[in-house]
């Protein structure tokens, strides 16, 4: 049975792969629950992000493929070279191209497109060739497009054939202004005289073959510009297309897919924090985001029939609750959130199902909620909620951001929106509200809001309100405190209570619609799921568990291989009673890693290590010199193996030693 | 009358083509005629190498023997180190040119080993007196050295020792070192008869070819007083001062008459209506296409920038010896210059790169390592200077409507 | 005979109209090869856009019908078949695919010229470029109407290089075009004025345009296009009414800033679409180029610091105990230019950028693989220069960005570069 459908080149997954299988054997029924729920959520989450890509991308590639290909070219003087500014994010460009690649295969006037890669740049000779013979194949068979490495393996054109000559031969044969594009993928990876000579040799042809190029960037335009003397520069005609930032497609993937409550997997907020620490301090790579969401999500799901069990239909639910065993049932109970409420009893299923309900209830209140606060504080100055709906949404998963300091700021500041202002975003919060069909909550919030909007609307800019006199004495007596910080605390609210000027009508209803909105309507939307009965089976906050996962650390993974092997190996032999300890059980290379720990210089004698490495491995009452020649060449493989693994090398002053190469015990 | 004279004009424009005329060498002539005798009379195998300097007339000699045999009594074999550039090429072309190919098969096609093999073999075949001699010529003989481990060379001379088939190799050079080039094994088989030709050094030699190409044969289907006028023409040509002095400068740049060839051909080429050639002609030709000088030329092509640079490029190298520089080097003392001048504009710098990258592709300035090295960043490749502040300075006093200060700047290095 | 007088004489004028200033030239090229008998070999030689190509091209079209050729750029012959086949095509007008055999060799492109009686014939071969062949391969070239022994036999070499570095080997006739002066230059940039302007405005316009732009740039072909870009803002103010045609102070002024834009930009001036693409996108451009994550723009600012300092100061720079007074002391020391930046970039070994990396970033981070992996991506951006033939286990870098980009990158993360930076 095969279990992972999607490859993905991860040394962890590898290793987690061969485990699951071992485990899978024994628990068939399962495994197939939560791969099946696995796939189905990746399938939906997966459908939706690519109909984003599209959408995102699709104005920058439109304008790319209408200026490459609608662009009068008569004058083939130049080269028509659209100059693609794509970021630094350098893993997403593979699929920027090929959506720009299929996107010009299909546009008219026929266009007919290779995409070239900087290792295709070694010489002119190897550029050309590869050019040619993607672009004479692609038009042999359409059916298999799949990578150009195959196609130029079973090219119909020998390489050696692949030359301009038989390129201008075979466009001779091809539909009346059929173009020929050339991507070239990663310029700055190019090497720069051979990129050169290449534009100078396709400038030679432009009479004969309408050439178009397009040049993926991912620093600057002034790269280009800079790098290319001017007699190549001559022959190029520049237009540049700057692709949108790499982080509003984070904001974009987060906003539209994962943050929203129809997505069934929840993202808990210090998840969503770290995931997108990675992209923000490390890569700008969109790629590796969803590849290490996925990630989570498998995660999630592993082997936890109870967490497939939240996300299946709730026709569903019932059947697969009853095919759980007693221990999974006893896991529930133990669930921290449910404050041990639930017990197992007769009653047990139906409310546990009524929990898993309430839960989603509460999630998607959570969402609304989310809308609207993200609505309310978005264009503040400052933002000091953020300006991302993401920003929002960990912070407020941790704790009710109802009572964060951030928010009472927010609220001061809202208190200041003039009407049109205040108006224009209860109109669209009204808007959030009314949209969401079959809940009563909801339907409240809405009458509520509807009353606030025309409160506000009724309340005039001018009129003043009478203000009692009361809160005035107040403050006064309360002048005496204890401390002087206190004191002039004190001093200062009263400065504000005496400066302030008696409020408008207006200004009143404002200060208390909004209160009310607060309290009212967010503190009842935005209760933190996290705080709910059984969250932990819908929403996804294991960091510790995955946190190595996502952002290898292969030293550390290296240290502990040596140190202590039973970590991976889960033998019963080697099990640690503290760090240094050595056994004949472990696997040589870790012997031998732990006694060159051992050796305090800089250089080791391998003479005496390996008398070292004899003395735990060999057999115990070995008195005699002759070293066994099998115990010898296991110590000088291991041997070679660290020095493989970059840990020692020979040592260049003294004969039979070799020089460590780290430092410490690491 | 236009046209048979035309015809006449083209004539000489192929003898100068031609040029296979043999002056002096009489000597020479005799002696490899010897030798080449030796091989075709008698089957005596020898080896001779003939070496002078460029355009001396080693083919021309050569040429003239060959003439004087007659073409039955030997097969003729022209080998050219440009052209066959290795061994197996060279291989091909004498089983070419000996049509053997024809005796079996697909041979020339074959491996390396099968033709030498083959080669060897039917050298091998051959006798004394029976065989037909082979003449092989090896023009551009030093290039033949450089061949991997000289096999072919090995190979062609132990033939001529092992007195098989007649054969004899000559081999042409300009290389007066080439016997220091072949291998020991190579050179002991060689019989050392070295030939040396020597260039001509007067300009009466000169002037002796200047009359032949020029003079109009009598068998010229052309007027009689024309062609009296023309030749007399001539005549008076080689005795005017101004031509023999420019022999002379001829005669000084290079010692060999290509120069004087290609001089008659343009003026010929030039030769306007009344059909007479005159000093005038002859001397503005050589003025124009021998005597100008390129550098200055392409540096009044500059632009002011690029004159500021190259100026800068001067002034860096007089200062620091001749040591390669690098944009940046350049770029600082052009700013310099630049600020303390506010009547020029200053540029950007990604203007003044792009400046500085036409000098080098014009190569007023050649870069220090000739591969490019992708680690070292273009702002501080190397590059060394093909001018002289000399040059520039003249460039300088004849750049139209340079700006004054520029002038003043040149004789001025501190800054 | 076989061209007729008449026919010389108009295919001379026909040139002289096409090609302004460049009678000298014509004179002697068609004087060599409106004859029957050809010169061996012609270098012609001139500095870029001075119209070597496209009159040797218009010269032998107009000789299509007596003369075969062919013109190979050298660019395209990035191996010797690539060179031979081409010219064989073109002058035995057959196919690619009826080349007998595969020619790679002189020696073969010579026997199947030889086999194509190609003596009948006359035939003009051109090299364009030809500082891109091989020096064999020219002198070969230079010498193939020997080796063909035909009288009607050429080959013309062009190159933007000296002749004198092929001189000694080849005999070439050297024709030399010259670049235009300013005079000749106006005259032809005067000769693209659309019919819509009345030629005093052009020529106003000209005046202009040459007094700002003829200092920095000479280049026919450049000029052309950034009067053609400038004339289009120039008539800006006449068109929409805000200016008069004769009012040229006014209009100098209007079109001052667009001058200065452009004068910066000079030899791109090609692959500009217009004066405002450059004012509008420059800007969004460098934000974009600052838009780097988090840990590469300390790493890059790190290995900033790694190539413009000597290892041995870093002691003084990064422990943490050393006394600031010092630091300050050498910043007052610091000149403008000094050596180390001419001189460029050091290179370092990671084990350095790393530590400085951790001295300089304030909060603390794992060695992961993500973080190691930024070092690979800049110097896959060409950020840094990886060097050291790929061996695992030193590897060694040099950054390659300049000051400016690298403290613009520092500010954004609030890092004050100078203090790290010793010059000398």
């Amino acid at each position: 049975m095969g279990c992972f459908v999607f490859k993905k080149p991860n040394k962890e997954k590898n290793k987690r792969k061969s485990k699951s299988k071992k485990l899978l054997t024994t628990n068939q029924p399962e495994s197939e629950l939560w791969h099946t729920t696995y796939i189905d959520v990746w399938n939906d989450v997966k459908s939706k992000i690519d109909d984003l890509n599209g959408s995102i991308y699709s104005k920058f590639i439109s304008d790319t493929v209408d200026f490459l290909t609608t662009s009068n070219i008569t004058t083939n003087q130049y080269i028509l070279t659209a100059c693609l500014l794509t970021g630094v994010n350098l893993p997403d460009h593979e699929s920027l191209f090929g959506l720009l690649a299929t996107n010009l295969e299909k546009s008219q006037p026929p266009v007919i497109v290779a995409t070239l890669f900087s290792e295709h740049f070694s010489s002119v000779k190897n550029a050309v060739i590869s050019m040619v013979s993607q672009l004479l194949n692609t038009n042999d068979d359409q059916s298999d497009s799949d990578e150009e490495m195959d196609e130029s393996v079973n090219s119909v054109v020998k390489r050696s054939e692949c030359t301009m000559s038989t390129l201008i031969e075979w466009y001779s044969h091809q539909p009346i202004e059929t173009r020929v594009a050339i991507l070239v993928k990663d310029y700055e990876m190019c090497q720069q005289t051979v990129l050169q000579n290449f534009i100078l040799l396709l400038s030679c042809y432009t009479k004969e073959i309408p050439i178009v190029l397009a040049i993926g960037i991912a620093t600057s335009i002034s790269n280009l510009h800079n790098s290319l003397p001017h007699h190549v520069v001559t022959k190029l005609k520049v237009k540049m297309f700057v692709s949108e930032a790499s982080v509003v497609f984070l904001n974009n993937i987060m906003d539209q897919v994962f943050l929203k409550p129809d997505c069934s997997f929840y993202l808990g907020g210090r998840i969503l924090e770290y995931v997108t620490e990675v992209f923000l301090y490390y890569n700008f790579s969109i790629k590796q985001f969803i590849e290490s969401l996925k990630f989570c999500l498998m995660e999630h799901f592993y082997l936890k029939p109870l967490n497939c069990i939240c996300v299946a239909h709730e026709s569903a639910q019932g059947a697969l609750f009853d095919t759980l065993d007693k221990k999974t049932l006893e896991e529930i109970t133990k669930l921290r959130s449910t404050n041990y409420k639930l017990k197992i009893d007769n009653n047990f299923k139906e409310n546990f199902l009524q929990s898993i309900r309430d839960l989603k209830a509460g999630i998607d209140d959570f969402h609304i909620g989310l809308r609207v606060l993200h609505i309310l504080v978005v264009d503040l100055p400052h933002s000091p909620l953020g300006t991302q709906l993401r920003e929002m949404y960990s912070s407020a998963m941790k704790k009710h951001i109802i009572d964060n300091i951030s928010y009472k700021t927010c609220l001061q500041l809202l208190k200041f929106l003039s009407k049109d202002d205040l108006l224009a975003k209860f109109d669209k919060i009204l808007h959030v509200f009314k949209n969401i069909k079959n809940n009563k909550r909801a339907k409240n919030a809405l009458k509520l809001v509807q009353s606030y909007v025309k409160r506000l609307e009724e309340s005039h800019l001018n009129n003043l309100v009478i203000v009692e006199d009361k809160p005035k004495e107040k403050p006064k007596e309360n002048l005496q405190a204890t401390s002087r910080s206190q004191f002039k605390k004190k001093l200062i609210d009263n400065v504000k209570h005496e400066d302030s000027r008696p409020m408008t009508e207006f200004e009143k209803a404002r200060s208390e619609t909004l209160d009310h909105l607060t309290e009212d309507i967010l503190r009842a939307f935005l209760v933190p799921p996290t705080t709910m009965p059984l969250n932990e089976l819908l929403i996804f906050d294991d960091l510790p568990s995955i946190k190595r996962k996502i952002v290898g650390e292969d030293r550390a993974a290296q240290y502990t291989a040596f140190i202590n092997p039973q970590y991976y190996i889960n033998c019963d032999c080697c099990e640690l009673e503290f760090t240094e300890q050595i056994f004949k059980t472990m696997p040589d290379l870790s012997i031998v890693y732990k006694l060159h720990l051992e050796s305090r210089f800089d250089q080791i004698n391998i003479y005496d290590w390996l008398q070292k490495f004899i003395s735990i491995v060999g057999p115990d009452q070995n008195d005699d010199d002759d070293i066994d020649p099998e115990l010898q060449s296991r110590f000088v493989r291991a041997v070679n193996e660290l020095q493989h693994l970059g840990y020692i090398r020979p040592s260049r002053y003294k004969a039979d030693h070799v020089q460590r190469l780290t430092c410490g015990s690491c | 009358m236009g046209i048979n004279f035309d015809v006449c004009i083209q004539d000489i424009k192929k003898k100068l083509i031609l040029n296979d005329q043999l002056y002096g060498f009489d000597k020479e002539q005799n002696e490899l005629l010897q030798i080449i005798k030796k091989t075709t009379d008698f089957g005596e195998s020898d080896s001779a190498i003939i070496l002078g300097p460029r355009g001396c007339g080693k083919s021309m000699l050569m040429d003239s023997v060959i003439k004087s045999l007659s073409p039955e009594s030997h097969t003729l074999v022209l080998l050219n180190g440009l052209i066959h550039t290795d061994d197996n090429l060279a291989l091909k072309s004498i089983i070419q040119q000996l049509q053997m190919e024809n005796l079996d098969g697909t041979f020339a096609e074959g491996s390396y080993a099968d033709n030498i093999s083959f080669l060897l073999e039917s050298f091998r075949a051959g006798n004394k007196t029976a065989s037909k001699s082979i003449i092989m010529v090896l023009d551009q003989f030093d290039m033949f050295c450089s061949h991997s481990n000289q096999t072919l060379l090995y190979n062609l001379f132990d033939s001529v020792q092992s007195q098989q088939n007649p054969l004899c190799i000559i081999g042409l050079t300009s290389r007066i070192d080439v016997i220091e080039l072949l291998e020991k094994r190579v050179k002991s088989r060689f019989s050392h008869n070295i030939m040396m030709l020597k260039p001509l050094s007067e300009t009466s030699q000169l002037l002796e070819r200047f009359k032949h190409y020029l003079t109009i044969n009598k068998h010229c289907k052309l007027k009689a007083d024309v062609l009296k006028n023309w030749n007399n023409n001539i005549e008076s040509l080689i005795l005017d001062v101004r031509i023999q002095n420019l022999t002379k400068d001829l005669l000084k740049s290079s010692n060999n008459s290509t120069k004087l060839n290609q001089l008659i051909f343009m003026a010929l080429s030039n030769l306007s209506n009344d059909k007479i050639l005159t000093v005038e002609n002859l001397t503005n030709t050589y003025s124009t296409f021998f005597k100008k000088d390129m550098i200055l030329v392409n540096l009044l092509g500059l632009s002011v920038l690029e004159l500021c640079l190259v100026i800068s490029i001067c002034h860096h190298s007089e200062i620091y010896d001749q040591e390669p520089f690098n944009f940046e080097m350049i770029y600082d003392r052009y700013c310099k210059f630049a600020l303390r001048n506010s009547t020029l504009l200053v540029t950007k710098r990604q203007v003044i790169i792009k400046a500085f990258e036409r000098i080098s592709v014009m190569q007023l300035i050649l870069p220090v390592a000739v591969i490019e090295n992708k680690n070292v960043l273009r702002e501080y490749r190397l590059y060394k200077c093909s001018v002289n502040l000399d040059k520039v300075k003249t460039a300088c006093n004849m750049y139209f409507r340079l700006p004054p200060v520029i002038l003043q700047w040149i004789d001025s290095n501190i800054i | 005979m076989m061209l007729s007088k008449l026919n010389n004489a108009s295919i001379k004028d026909t040139l002289s109209s096409e090609f302004p200033f460049r009678q000298v030239q014509i004179n002697t090229l068609t004087n060599l090869f409106l004859n029957e008998v050809l010169p061996p070999s012609v270098f012609i030689h001139g500095l870029p856009s001075t119209g070597k190509t496209s009159l040797v091209t218009r010269l032998l079209y107009l000789l299509r019908k007596s003369t075969k050729s062919s013109i190979v750029n050298s660019i395209c012959c990035y191996t010797s078949r690539l060179l031979f086949e081409p010219i064989l095509k073109d002058l035995l007008e057959i196919k690619q695919s009826d080349i007998p055999n595969r020619c790679d060799h002189f020696m073969q492109f010579l026997n199947i010229l030889k086999q194509a009686e190609i003596q009948q014939e006359r035939v003009i071969i051109v090299l364009d470029n030809c500082e891109m062949l091989g020096h064999e391969q020219i002198v070969l070239f230079s010498k193939l109407q020997e080796l063909i022994k035909s009288y009607q036999f050429c080959v013309i070499f062009i190159s933007q290089v000296l002749p004198a570095k092929f001189d000694e080997d080849i005999n070439c006739i050297p024709i030399v075009f010259e670049q235009y002066n300013s005079d000749d230059i106006l005259d032809i940039l005067s000769r693209d004025r659309s019919t819509n302007w009345s030629e005093s405005i052009y020529q106003n316009f000209l005046n202009v345009f040459m007094g700002s732009f003829y200092g920095s740039c000479r280049d026919l072909v450049e000029l052309r296009h950034l009067a053609k870009l400038l004339f289009i803002k120039y008539v800006e103010p006449i068109e929409d009414g805000s200016c008069t045609e004769i009012n040229l102070a006014l209009l100098f002024r209007k079109i001052s800033p667009s001058i200065h834009l452009l004068l910066n930009n000079v030899y791109l001036g090609t692959s500009l679409e217009n004066v405002n693409s450059l004012s509008d996108e420059k800007t969004k451009f460098e934000k974009l180029a600052l838009d780097l994550p988090y840990y590469a723009k300390y790493f890059l600012i790190a290995a900033y610091i790694a190539s413009f300092n000597l290892p041995k100061y870093d002691r003084q720079l990064f422990v943490k105990a050393s006394n600031k007074k010092r630091k300050t002391n050498r910043l007052t020391n610091k000149t403008e230019n000094s050596a180390t930046q001419l001189v460029g970039p050091k290179t370092f070994s990671l084990d350095r950028l790393l530590a400085i990396f951790y001295a300089i970033i304030e909060e603390n981070t794992n060695m992961t693989a993500n973080l190691l992996a930024q070092i690979n991506t800049l110097s896959d951006l060409g950020l840094l220069i990886r060097l050291g033939d790929g061996k695992l286990d030193t590897p060694k870098y040099r950054c390659s960005v300049s000051f400016d980009c690298v403290s613009n990158i520092a500010r954004t993360v609030k890092f004050n570069l100078n203090k790290y930076l010793i010059d000398k």
